[in-house]
């Protein structure tokens, strides 16, 4: 057992606040990027905020919700959940029901409200993989009973997802388990192995599709079609250069004014970028990796596997989607739909990253529960030692 | 429990996302502080507008503030393909109410690269309020109508050859409107703002009360010499002698002598600046300055002249003419039209003796006559103002000279003139030998009516003097008298006789030669001034290559100049001679 510091007593604490400076970072600059097209589109500057406020009172909600039950309850629904989300995710293909925008049917529409079934998917998967694994755990180093089987009942959903048309989500996702494998201990030549066979439907899927092609190659030359394809990553990079050091400004943004498309949403870090300057993007990646940190110290807390499993495939999900989507906006990466957990607008994923949270606080705080009755008892036992 | 080494893999995950995330801090580090310059750059080409306020051409005037051209907005339409949602419906609708053909306006609409395409530069007024209200209505998003500066001639083809015109963007392209470019164009200001992607120009904040506006500086006006009304009838005059005998091209320019100031400078074919759609290059092209031609028996008139000047003959000098041929050098024989025997100088003139000019020159040298040529502005460009890519002309120096020369310029051979250079040199003599420099300008003034400083050099105030004695007043004199004899009844310019007053002039009737020889294509042209001895008007008309039967200058240029002069003297109030005596014969003011 590990040495407890004074510091990691309160690293809970500290991811709280670090969540809720993120999320006090995305109300604001998600009302500031999504003004201008709030106030052309719905003729009401606060649409976007007003929006935001409410899925952010849910999130918090939820949040609190993951955080009270105790999440062996959390581990015992897996199944549970993953079922769920597999049916929202079929619902999703119902006619009627499924909300389609940019040719992508990935909502539901209840009460005026749109849902993304895939938001919730990612962590039902989560859950459900460190579960298998948790269980299965003698079972880890063999590749059949190990890997093969949580993977191909997650592979359901993930498929779902990637029906939708989406490519971008099911990566993260199957990136994600990726990484959970390669903590619970799979052998680095069945993850190979695995990878190897997964490239070439990858890379099929790409090709099949002339918008993704061209989104490759406006990454590999972005000036090579201003107007079109090397549209947004051009807008997005002039964005965050005319920032400079300290930023235009906050809400003093010009890119925002319809030449960056999506500003509020997947390219929200770009406007950061513009109003805030090095300063704010540099702080913004800065409070990622402060938070990512956390997280990491705090499964160092934990004994239990399932629980050590969900945070730290928690921790890959959210700093993949960090990554990938800053990588995007910088143009490090193709252009790929992902958003920037906490800052960019959208309900579900706002929603499920505050459950989350409150699942991974749960999780260490019952640690520490456990932890913590001993050292009371400490008094009585240390004449036995 | 936890798996074996989970711990340590949990910590390569937790270092790879770290690292990953350093490599985004760099790459934002390189974007944000060391590249910074190209996107920045970008961003000001697409952010930044400098809207453009046009200046006011100026305008043109006639010398008593007639307008000859001037500006109008008028509503031309433009499109953002950018903006356009149904391409089809769009086109369609505007190609319904302008008329334009419904293939060409989508092509334009359906623009992929620019965000600025125009559909029709010019629509009428009626079109314009009719696409106003469906712009209004939203139902033409991305369609768009834009002033525009229109220039217009409102005297039709008055001076248009002259004049010139603008090209699509309002600048001057040819004539007047070209070289006149620094006054009349004016200075366009500018609004800095900022515009979204939707085009919806702002002013950035930071720029309120700084450089964003900036008036623009409208053009000058420019004021002519040309007299509207002499310019019309010299038009008339001309065109209704070009309707009889169809030449090329013919000019009739009337210069008021004392000053230098064209009062009237016609060209044929006519051309009308507002219409010209079709017409091919040449036919706007100011040939009186710029197309060169052998002068033939006008240039008899400055050989007499110099002859006077020299001493060498005297009005009375008798002269053998060889009964109308003469060889002068061996294979080079020169004819009269008519024979003559021997006759005085004054005769030559009036009768227009080749073999009698090539004798007169043979009593001076080379160099000298050469000298005198230059003097009276042969082969040297007039340096009239506001005329563009004026031609010097064409006399070879001296020492190119052939021995044919002295036989052949005496009679106007070997020598090409423009129109231009033959009014400023018969206006020498008409001035009693001072050469003044011809000249179009007669003012120039700012929007506001204040005289510019560059309108200064123009000789506004006091006519410019090039050559203050190009030959005595003495000799000028007498040959005044034999140039008024050539109107008299039996000279060869009777037709441009003016009852009521004395005329100075002389006809010319030249081959054109081609290839290097003569034609039977003819140059019909008169030189002349009127009144002859204190002259008001000085008037050239040259008719090239006529294709009637007659073509002798006589014949043809002269009656023009007799109808455009005596018009113009009666407009000028100019007060006729013999009846109240030499003493009441006064100059009119032409202003």
């Amino acid at each position: 057992m590990q040495a407890t510091r004074w510091w990691d007593r309160i690293m809970p604490e500290l991811f709280l606040a670090l969540v809720l400076v993120l999320v006090a970072c995305g109300v604001l600059m998600t009302y500031s990027a999504s003004v201008f097209y709030a106030q052309d589109v719905f003729h009401d500057r606060l649409y976007f905020f007003r929006r935001e406020l409410l899925w952010i009172g849910l999130g918090l909600v939820a949040g609190v919700g993951a955080w009270r039950v105790h999440y062996q309850v959390v581990q015992r629904l897996s199944w549970f959940l993953l079922v769920v989300a597999t049916l929202l995710l079929g619902i999703v293909f119902v006619p009627g029901v499924g909300k389609t925008v940019n040719h992508a049917t990935r909502w539901l529409t209840v009460g005026g409200l749109t849902f993304q079934p895939s938001e919730l998917a990612k962590y039902a998967i989560i859950i459900f993989v460190a579960d298998r694994l948790a269980r299965a755990r003698r079972h880890v180093q063999r590749f059949f009973r190990g890997v093969c089987v949580p993977l191909l009942i997650s592979m359901v959903p993930v498929t779902l997802i990637a029906l939708e048309p989406d490519l971008g989500t099911p990566l993260v996702i199957v990136t994600t388990i990726m990484i959970m494998f390669y903590v619970a201990g799979t052998k680095l030549w069945h993850l190979a192995a695995l990878v190897l066979t997964g490239v070439p439907f990858v890379v099929y899927e790409v090709v099949k599709s002339p918008a993704r092609v061209g989104r490759v190659l406006a990454f590999l030359n972005p000036d090579a079609d201003p107007q079109r394809t090397g549209f947004q990553i051009r807008q997005s990079l002039i964005a965050i250069g005319s920032g400079r050091l300290k930023g235009v400004g906050l809400g003093m943004s010009v890119q925002k004014k319809h030449y960056l498309p999506e500003a509020h949403t997947d390219f929200i870090f770009a406007i950061v970028g513009e109003e805030l300057g090095f300063v704010g993007a540099a702080g913004l990646v800065l409070l990622f990796m402060a938070l990512f940190t956390v997280m990491y110290r705090m499964t160092r807390q934990i004994e239990d596997m399932f629980g050590h499993l969900v945070v730290t495939g928690i921790l890959a999900l959210l700093s993949l989607q960090c990554v990938i989507n800053i990588g995007v906006v910088t143009g490090c990466l193709p252009t790929k739909g992902i958003p920037l957990p906490f800052i960019s607008y959208g309900g579900t994923s706002m929603v499920m990253t505050l459950a989350a949270c409150g699942l991974v606080v749960n999780i260490v705080t019952n640690q520490r529960r456990l932890r913590h009755e001993p050292v009371r008892m400490r008094g009585r036992e240390a004449t036995l030692v | 429990m936890l798996a074996s080494g989970q711990r340590g893999r949990a910590r390569v995950v937790w270092m790879g996302a770290m690292v990953a995330c350093v490599v985004l801090l760099l790459r934002l580090y390189d974007v944000q502080c060391r590249r910074f310059g190209i996107f920045m750059e970008r961003a000001r080409q697409q952010h930044n507008s400098r809207g453009r306020i046009l200046a006011w051409r100026g305008k043109i005037y006639d010398r008593h503030g007639n307008v000859l051209a001037m500006s109008v907005a008028r509503p031309g339409l433009w499109a953002d393909p950018g903006m356009i949602q149904d391409a089809g419906r769009t086109a369609r609708v505007v190609a319904e109410i302008t008329g334009l053909p419904y293939e060409r306006v989508y092509g334009r609409l359906t623009n992929t690269v620019r965000r600025f395409v125009w559909i029709a530069k010019q629509i009428s007024d009626a079109q314009a309020m009719q696409l106003r209200v469906l712009i209004k209505r939203g139902e033409l998003r991305g369609v768009m109508i834009e002033e525009l500066e229109h220039r217009v001639y409102p005297k039709g083809a008055l001076l248009g050859n002259v004049l010139g015109f603008c090209d699509a963007r309002g600048r001057g392209a040819e004539g007047i409107e070209l070289a006149a470019e620094r006054y009349l164009g004016g200075i366009d200001g500018y609004l800095m703002a900022r515009r979204d992607n939707k085009r919806r120009i702002y002013v950035a904040p930071e720029w309120v009360g700084k450089l964003a506006l900036c008036e623009p500086e409208d053009g000058h006006d420019v004021y002519l010499t040309i007299d509207e009304y002499l310019q019309h009838v010299a038009e008339r005059e001309l065109a209704a002698m070009c309707e009889v005998v169809q030449p090329t091209n013919a000019a009739a320019l009337l210069m008021e002598p004392r000053t230098g100031q064209i009062l009237a400078y016609a060209l044929w074919p006519p051309f009308d600046p507002n219409d010209r759609g079709g017409i091919k290059a040449g036919r706007f092209r100011n040939h009186a300055a710029i197309d060169v031609f052998e002068p033939g028996s006008v240039m008899k008139a400055f050989t007499g002249a110099i002859a006077l000047e020299l001493g060498v003959m005297r009005l009375d000098t008798p002269i053998y003419c060889e009964n109308g041929v003469w060889e002068a050098l061996p294979s080079y024989t020169l004819h009269d039209d008519h024979p003559f025997g021997t006759i005085t100088f004054k005769q030559v003139i009036q009768y227009s003796s080749n073999i009698g000019a090539a004798k007169i020159a043979q009593n001076f040298d080379a160099r000298v006559y050469y000298e005198y040529l230059r003097r009276f502005g042969f082969g040297e460009r007039t340096r009239t103002p506001l005329l563009v890519s004026e031609s010097p002309g064409l006399l070879r120096p001296v020492r190119q000279w052939t021995r044919h020369s002295m036989v052949a310029l005496p009679m106007g051979h070997e020598i090409g003139v423009t129109a231009l250079q033959m009014l400023s040199a018969m206006s020498v003599i008409a001035n009693y030998g001072r050469r003044v420099q011809p000249t179009l300008v007669k003012r120039i003034q700012t929007a506001k009516g204040v005289l510019t400083p560059e309108a200064r050099t123009f000789n506004y105030f006091e006519p410019v003097v090039v050559d203050e004695a190009v030959i005595s007043s003495n000799a000028c004199a007498q040959i005044i008298e034999a140039l008024c004899s050539v109107t008299e009844d039996d000279g060869t310019g009777r037709l441009a006789a003016i009852p009521g007053y004395k005329v100075a002039g002389k006809t010319g009737t030249a081959q054109v030669a081609r290839g290097g020889r003569y034609t039977r294509a003819y140059v019909a042209s008169f030189a002349g001034f009127v009144p002859a001895e204190r002259a008001a008007l000085c008037g050239v008309v040259v008719i090239k290559e006529p294709r009637s039967r007659e073509y002798y200058g006589g014949l043809i240029a002269a009656p023009v100049f007799q109808k455009i002069c005596s018009e113009a003297l009666q407009y000028l109030k100019v007060p006729k001679e013999g009846v109240g005596g030499e003493e009441s014969t006064t100059v009119a003011r032409v202003d």
